[in-house]
Formats: structure tokens, sequence, C-alpha cells
């Protein structure tokens, strides 16, 4: 036969068909092309032959794909699942173990996760939030650099006169006042804002009733929020209600047009009412100026690209218009894209604390760090327990199992668990939901973010990653065994080394170290910050706020009144409290001994003779103000140490000349003599170096803003408060008392801290027990394969203390390693830490020794059962079987 | 006896090869069913109710002899097995018995 078929068709049939239907088929093709060239011809044999190839063209002559034979055939996977669960059941300690050190590591990890996300989403749901941008300013003041958020209201200036009409502008300026809807009482509202009718050009939220179309264009409109309306007019119909509003110069009627949906939480915004900017014309009659920083200014370009240009253009205006009589020097403009002010703007007077990329990041590597040590535990335990499955592994290699075969077996199991746990770690979250987790995820946010379908597919995958992780290590290990070995149970040679099991335990302690020691770092500067001596006494203070200009002008009636209780102590009007963080207003001050010091403004404190009695703040040179001298009202001053050393040694300070210029809607100098210098006291958070200060005597009611109470220790706080209401409402009958605590008030300062070290505490708490966890499941390991060999010693007389000596030894390298790992990275990121205050604690050695302590006490006490048990066993009981 | 019901190509394949005895393989039956019957089966349907006829237990192969037209490739020759020729004989008895009655003078 000299005569051959098409080798090409050939070629197409060997490609699809299966090797054991090849041979007949390829027989019978041939046998066919045979018969064809014999009874018509060879040409038309060649013609036909890819026909009948195709014939056979057949779902049951195919190939099977190894992974579709494999899936297709049922009977493996139920086996493969069934020894996953046999073993799972055989060993129920060590799987309790794993499960639990899984489904906690995950949970956290999951929540930290969310967390990330969470932080990440702000603002990033309005349309087109790239090309939006809040006009932030920074200035110079007296050396020092400021960012502030808000700006004056005539910043938008700059932008209306000649410039392109790209963009859209809008002012927000948030002004607290009291509101009042028919006979219903008063209510203090501070998340009142005055906005451009642009407002919703830029930020078209949600409406649910009434329309956002011009609402507001007309003076004395306002919006307000779903659960406001709710709360002010219950059942009834907002729109077309009126609100008065009184911010302390008189009521002023307001239109309600619109209701809108709350805001989300993940949004950098905090306000319930918008009332129209025009509106202020009336209501704040001066705040059209460039002095006061009051307002958000915000833009949305047209393009997202404009944004340099436009920062440059009204950096060019700002300039060319010299000195725009701003209350700082050398102002500069800030463009802050919308959705990175949540994580990285942190200006003065934001709308709410914002967090900083670096704590979620943290908080991200913290969830890392967890699932980390979780997966140890599971890796080691799970090659721990591999070895006493060496005869299932042998027998199945002799029987033929290949090794694709036998790693599905164990990637199959891993799955298993994760799969569990992540099933069992939501269980967890949810039912935890409010007490822990809602302190740190708003659920609302989450729960959008979990309804997306990309979540399920990142879900998927990272189950498919972590069992591929979890699996990879157990599944090779186990399939090295050589048969013979395991069945003539020669296995030392497997045994001996369990380097790897050290590496893991070993960056488990490493990792344990750092949390051990970045939570005693965090909870130790947060105490600090709480107890450090600032230098004023804030026990048993209490502040009223002067709440309109009738109890500004005659505070001195209310601070008698107050005086005459009994358990008032002292009593002092001051023009801003410690704690609040602002209202320290900067004024010129300049010092004609000094002339290079003209033109400097400084944070000012007006007082009354009686303030530095009633804080407590000690005089280092000089007097006190006092009512023998009429002069003091106007023509003394009294310094803080860190004004004094800008001007010489104390001594000389003390009778120099000194002029400051205030401004009480007109400038207002005074010249005088300082009196006095007070040791520097923590005005400002601690994050911040005492600024100079400059005390001086205000009775002008433009500054007489608050009334400073001290009470005794004994007798209740609430009796106390109610006692002082009621000498507030005989005094004020038309507004509610408004009390700070100024102990309260300053612990909102580290408010970030305080969160920061608990949350780390927490989950530093639980990633120490799932490691621990891990390390009991190990040394009961260990010690169950090491029977013999503490016989052998206890026979030969070795001490209890020999024993515990020879089991704990391996662990003293694996944490001498940790720590040289460790401490480093702990030395480096807390100094980077600790450099953001100004005033931190020195996390010395001590600190270390302390962290190593507290690990070595761990370990020992997660092998403690396991030491008593090898000092109490009879050796006999584990000889005798040889 | 549920499931020794059989097609009607598994039983014209059935009964060719039972009528070739010990040399049906593919091709031959092919040849002999239009031979015998006139009709074109397509030699991969021959290969397909082959295979299914040996799952379903009535026939069995080995592999027979390389010829040189094969390409040097062995057969698969099919033989009945005992429940394959049972089955024949069961569909064979069912016919004739109502074949009878339609003529019965046949009998």
């Amino acid at each position: 036969m000299s005569e051959l078929p098409p080798r090409w068709a050939l070629t197409f049939l060997r490609w699809f068909c299966r090797r054991d239907h090849l041979e007949e088929i390829e027989g019978d093709l041939f046998e066919l092309f045979d018969n064809k060239s014999g009874l018509r011809n060879y040409s038309y044999a060649r013609r036909t032959f890819f026909f009948d190839v195709l014939k056979f063209f057949r779902w049951s002559n195919f190939k099977k794909p190894r992974t579709m034979k494999y899936l297709i055939n049922s009977g493996l996977w139920n086996h493969n699942l069934k020894i996953s669960l046999r073993v799972l059941k055989k060993n129920p300690f060590f799987s309790g173990i794993n499960i639990s050190g899984l489904v906690l590591g995950t949970s956290a990890f999951i929540i930290l996760l969310l967390y990330y996300f969470q932080e990440n989403s702000f603002d990033s749901f309005f349309p087109q939030h790239q090309s939006i941008y809040r006009v932030a300013m920074n200035s110079i003041d007296d050396g020092q650099f400021q960012e502030s958020a808000k700006s004056p209201v005539r910043l938008i200036d700059l932008y209306r006169d000649g410039v392109s009409p790209e963009a859209t502008f809008s002012r927000m300026m948030p002004w607290p006042g009291y509101l009042k809807y028919e006979a219903d009482e008063k209510r203090k509202e501070n998340k009142f804002v005055f906005a451009d009718e642009t407002v919703f050009d830029i930020f078209p939220l949600p409406v649910v009733k009434g329309s956002l179309e011009n609402a507001l264009n007309a003076p004395f409109q306002l919006v307000i929020t779903q659960h406001k309306a709710k709360q002010y007019f219950g059942d009834e119909n907002p729109i077309g209600k009126t609100i008065s509003y009184d911010e302390g110069s008189g009521e002023f009627e307001f239109n309600v047009v619109a209701v809108i949906e709350d805001l989300p939480f993940n949004t950098h915004f905090d306000f319930d009412f918008i009332a129209s900017f025009n509106s202020l014309n009336q209501v704040v009659p001066w705040h059209n100026n460039w002095f006061y920083p009051t307002t958000y200014l915000y833009a949305k370009f047209q393009d997202p690209s404009a944004a340099e240009k436009f920062e440059k253009l009204g950096q060019q205006i700002l300039e060319k218009r010299g000195n725009p009589n701003y209350i700082r020097d050398e102002p500069q403009i800030a463009l802050q894209p919308l959705s990175e002010i949540h994580l990285s703007s942190n200006r003065q007077g934001e709308w709410k604390p914002n967090n900083t990329q670096i704590d979620t990041r943290f908080f991200l590597f913290l969830g890392i760090f967890i699932l980390t040590i979780a997966i140890i535990n599971y890796v080691n335990l799970t090659t721990a327990n591999s070895q006493q499955r060496t005869k299932e592994i042998g027998i199945k290699k002799a029987m033929g199992s290949e090794k694709g075969q036998l790693m599905r077996q164990f990637f199959l199991e891993s799955f298993l668990m994760i799969s569990a746990s992540i099933f069992l770690a939501t269980i967890f979250l949810l039912a935890l939901w409010n007490p822990i987790i809602g302190q740190l995820l708003d659920k609302s946010v989450i729960f959008d973010f979990l309804a997306r379908f990309e979540t399920i597919l990142w879900v998927m995958f990272g189950a498919f990653l972590l069992t591929l992780i979890s699996g990879i290590y157990p599944a090779l290990t186990s399939i090295r065994y050589n048969p013979v070995d395991v069945i003539r149970n020669n296995l030392g040679k497997y045994m001996k080394k369990g380097m790897q099991r050290r590496v893991l335990v070993t960056m488990q302690f490493a990792i344990s170290m750092f949390l051990i020691l970045f939570t005693m770092l965090l909870i130790r500067q947060y105490y600090f910050l709480q107890t450090k001596n600032t230098g004023f006494d804030k026990d048993y203070m209490v502040a009223l706020r002067m709440l309109d200009d009738y109890d500004a002008k005659n505070y001195e009636t209310l601070k008698s009144n107050l005086k005459n209780m009994s358990f008032v102590k002292e009593v002092a009007v001051s023009s801003t409290v410690i704690g609040l963080g602002e209202g320290f207003h900067g004024f010129n001050v300049s010092f004609p001994d000094h002339p290079n010091m003209t033109d400097s403004e400084w944070f000012t404190l007006g007082v009354d003779e009686d303030y530095l009695k009633t804080y407590g703040i000690d005089l280092v040179a000089g007097r006190d103000f006092s009512e023998e001298f009429k002069t003091d009202e106007r023509q003394a001053f009294i310094l803080n140490k860190a004004a004094a050393s800008k001007l010489g040694s104390i001594e000389e300070v003390v009778g120099m000349e000194m002029e400051l210029t205030i401004y009480t809607g007109r400038a207002d100098k005074r010249k005088g003599k300082i009196v006095g210098v007070v040791d520097d006291f923590h005005y400002q958070s601690l994050y911040e170096d005492v600024q100079p200060l400059v005390i001086y005597i205000n009775k002008h009611q433009h500054y007489t803003d608050f009334l400073n109470v001290k009470l005794t220790p004994d007798g209740s706080i609430v009796d106390q408060v109610e006692a002082i209401e009621a000498t507030y409402a005989a005094f004020n009958e038309d507004k509610p008392m408004e009390l700070i605590f100024i102990e309260d008030e300053i612990r909102l300062t580290y408010q970030r801290e305080l969160v920061s070290s608990k949350i780390m505490t927490w989950f530093t708490l639980l990633s120490i027990f799932i490691a621990s966890l891990g390390a009991f499941g190990l040394a009961t390991y260990s010690f169950r394969r090491r029977t013999k060999e503490i016989g052998v010693r206890k026979v030969l007389g070795a001490s209890s203390g020999d024993i515990t000596m020879v089991v704990m030894k391996e662990y003293f390298t694996m944490i001498l390693i940790a720590c040289i790992v460790s401490w480093p990275f702990v030395y480096y990121l807390s100094n980077k830490w600790l450099n953001n205050f100004a005033y931190s604690i020195d996390f010395g050695v001590t600190y270390y020794l302390v962290g190593l302590v507290i690990l070595v006490s761990i370990i020992l006490l997660s092998n403690l059962q396991q030491i008593m048990w090898s000092l109490n066993m009879k050796p006999i009981d584990y000889l005798r079987d040889e | 006896m549920k499931g020794t019901f059989i097609g009607e190509l598994e039983e014209l394949i059935l009964l060719t090869a039972a009528a070739l005895g010990n040399d049906a393989y593919g091709v031959a039956i092919v040849a002999e069913i239009k031979e015998t019957t006139g009709r074109e089966v397509n030699i991969g349907a021959i290969h397909t109710v082959l295979r299914r006829l040996e799952d379903k237990g009535f026939m069995k192969s080995r592999l027979g002899g390389a010829t040189s037209e094969r390409g040097g490739r062995r057969k698969r020759i099919y033989t009945l097995t005992h429940a394959g020729q049972a089955t024949l004989d069961h569909a064979y008895e069912i016919r004739s018995t109502l074949y009878k009655r339609i003529r019965p003078s046949l009998s």
C-alpha cells in the first residue's frame, strides 16, 4: 500500500480522539480509504477521507482533559471529602485549635480589611468626585506654618473677578444657632451651614421631599435632612413650614424648601441644615470679610486637570492684590481633592476629625499580621499532624496514587477549613456587630459594600488564595515520603529537622513581639497625654458658654450669682476655653524695646482678674492682674514663658512696654506694660509645642464668651450641675444652658489616640491569643513525640528543672531571633510615630524588656500544662512498649 | 425484562455482528449492512453503538490482527455475549409471535 490518506486529517483525528479509541478508528479509516481507492480511485479516497474522519468527531471519542475527568469522577471527590472529615473528627483537639484560630484570624482580618475599605470610600460616592476640590489656605503665623481648612468668605472673589467659567464654586459656612419651630422648645444646632445655591450642582444630594431646583437662591430658605425634619415636624409635611433661627443677635425666620436624605457616614461633611448664603447679609452682617477664616470653599472643574491651573491662578491674583488684610501672613492657596480629604487632611477647623492614611494602613497591616499568625498555626499544626498520617499516604502511594491526587487531598482539607472559617467568621461578625465592631465600622457603608458583586468575587478569590497558601506546605511535605520507608516505619529521616516549623514559629513570635510593643507604646503615650501636667488645674472645672449678646454683656451678674453658691470656689470670664483648641485669636503685638518684633501676631487670651487663680496657673515672675490697679484693665499684660523667652530673660521682660491691637468690630490698640510671666501651660494639644501667648484683661462683650467655674470636690456633681442650671435659667430665660467639662473637652482632643489604642489593644490580645493557641497545640504535639526521650531522661535521674530546660531550650533561640528581627522595626516605627507629638514618652529599653518578659511568659503559659504533665508522668508507662 | 430492549439500529448491528461471526468489526459491519439492507450507515455511528452495546453487556470485544490495508492497525473484533444472544432471541420471539397473529398461515 503505497498511497496514504492526507496527513493533516490524521493529525486532526489524533488531536481530538482519545487514545484508547484511536487504533481501532484509524484502522477502520485506513481500511475505508483502501476500499475507496480500490473501488473508485486514489484522489476520490483522499478527497473524502476528511469527511470520514469527521464522522468520528463525536463526544464519546473526545479526549477528556485531566481536570474534567477528575471533576466527573465524583467517587474520588467523595473519597477525599470523607477522609478530610474523618481527619477532622479523629483529632478534635487539633481541629478545634485549628478552626478557632482560623475563625478568629479571619474575623479580625475581615474587620480590619472592611475598615480599610470604609475609610478609603469617603466622599467617592459624589459623581465626578475626581474633579471636585476644596480650596484651603496655608499661611505663616508668627513664623509658624498654619494650615486651615476654612478660608475667609471673600476668597471666592479671587475667582469671581475675571476667571473663566470653567469651574463652579460654592461656599459653606457653618454657623451654629438656636432653632425653634412654633411653640416647641429651642434647640441648639451645631450643624447649621450657610451655602451658595451652587452647592447642589457640586454635591447632588438625594432629595426626599421638595426640590433642590433654585432651593437656595432667595434669602432665608432652608434645606434640612430627613432625621431633623422628623425631629422638628414629626409626621407633618415640612415643605413650606418656617423655623426660627437665632445665633445670638435676633431671630430670623427660615422657610423649609426641601428635605434631603441624611448624610452618609462616609463623607467628610457634617451638617443637618443648609440655609441660603445670602441670608448672611442680615444674620451675620460682618461675614463678608478678608479677615476671619469661617468658610469652606469648594470647586468643581469641568476638566479635572484644571485644578493645578486654578491653584496657580488664585495664587497669582492673591499676590497681586498685595496684603488682602487676611488675618495671617503669606496666604497660600491649597487645593485638596475631595476624596482625599478624609485620609490626608488634618487642618485647623475640619468639619469633623479626619483619619490618616498611616493609621488606616497600619490597621490593614495589623489585620494581615493576625491572619498570618492564624495561617502559620494552621500550617504548623497540619504538618505536625500529617506526620501521623504517613501510613495513609504511604498506602495511597503504594496503591498508585499520583502526587497530584495526594496534594488534592490536602488542598481540599485546607479549602474546607478556610471556607468553614470564613463562614463562621461572618456569623461571628454579625453576632458581635453592635458591641465591638460598631465602634469601628459603620453598618450602612459596610452592608452597601458587602452587597456588591465584586465583593463576592474577592471573597472567593481570597478563599482560593488562602487555600493555596495554607495548603501548599502540608501538601508538599506529605508527598515526599517514600512508601517503602513508611511501611517499614523508617521515618526518622523525615522527622529530625522541623526547620520550617521553627522558622514559622519564630515569625509568629516576631509578629507578637511587634504587636505587644506597639500596643504598649500606644497605651503609654495616650496615658501620658491624659496625665501629663498641663500646667493648669482641669479637675472640677466647668465652663458656661455665653450664648447671646445679653449673656456677654451682663456676665458679671451671673458671675456674682454663681460665686455666691456654696460649692463654687472661683469664677472667671475668658475669651475661650482650653480644650476647644480654637478661639485663641492671633492679634498684632509690638514692643518699643524690640523694633524688629513689630507686626508679629501672637495668640491671645482675654480674661478677668480671677482667671489665673481659677485655673491655678503659676506665675514665675511679676504679679497677677488685680482690681486694685485700675489701670490693669487696659494697660497690663501677662505673657507665658514661651512668649517671654522671645523678648529676653524673664526678669527683663517684667515691666517691659508692650502694645496689643485687638479687634472688637474695630481695631482697639492698647499700650501698657508686661506685669507678669506665667509658666507655660498647655492651652493647645500636646501635638504642638507651647506657643507664645498674651493674656490681657477683656471686659468687652466681643470676647466675654465663657465663664469658667471651679467647683469643690465634695458633693454630687449632678446636684451641682442642676443648681448651676437653675441659676442660669433665672439669669437668661431664653436659652438652654451650655456647659462644658474641661477635662472631657481635653480628653476629646486625644480621641483618635484613645480609639487607636483601644482597637490596637483588642486586636493585639486577639493575635496573642491565636498565637498561644498555636503554641499550645505545638507544645502538645512535641511533647507527645518526645515522651520516650523524657522518660529515659527521668530514669537516668534528670531533675524537673533539667527536663523543663531541655524542653524549653529550643524556644530560646527562636525568641532571640524574633527579638533581633522585630526590635529594629519597633524602634524605627515608634520613633516615627512619637515624632508626631511635641511631648511624648521616652520609649526606652525598659519597654523592650517588658515586652520580652510578656512574650516569654505567654510561651511558658501555653507550655505549662505539658510541662506539668511531663514532670508528673511515670516513665515506665511510656518506655514499656519497647 | 426491562433493560434488554434495544433500539432498531442496535438490533441491526447486533444481528449483523452475529452473522459475521468472528470477523465483526467497524468497516466489515458497515459493508455487511450495505450489502444486506442497502442502508448507508455512518461509520462513526457504528463505533458508538458498538461501544454502547459493549457497555450494556451484549457484546464483548478483543483486539484482532493487523492487516496491511489497515495501515498496520489492529481490528477490534466484536462478538456476542450470552446476554446479547438472549436479547436477540427475545426480540425475535416477540416479533414472530406478533407476526403470526397477522399471518396465521405461516406457522
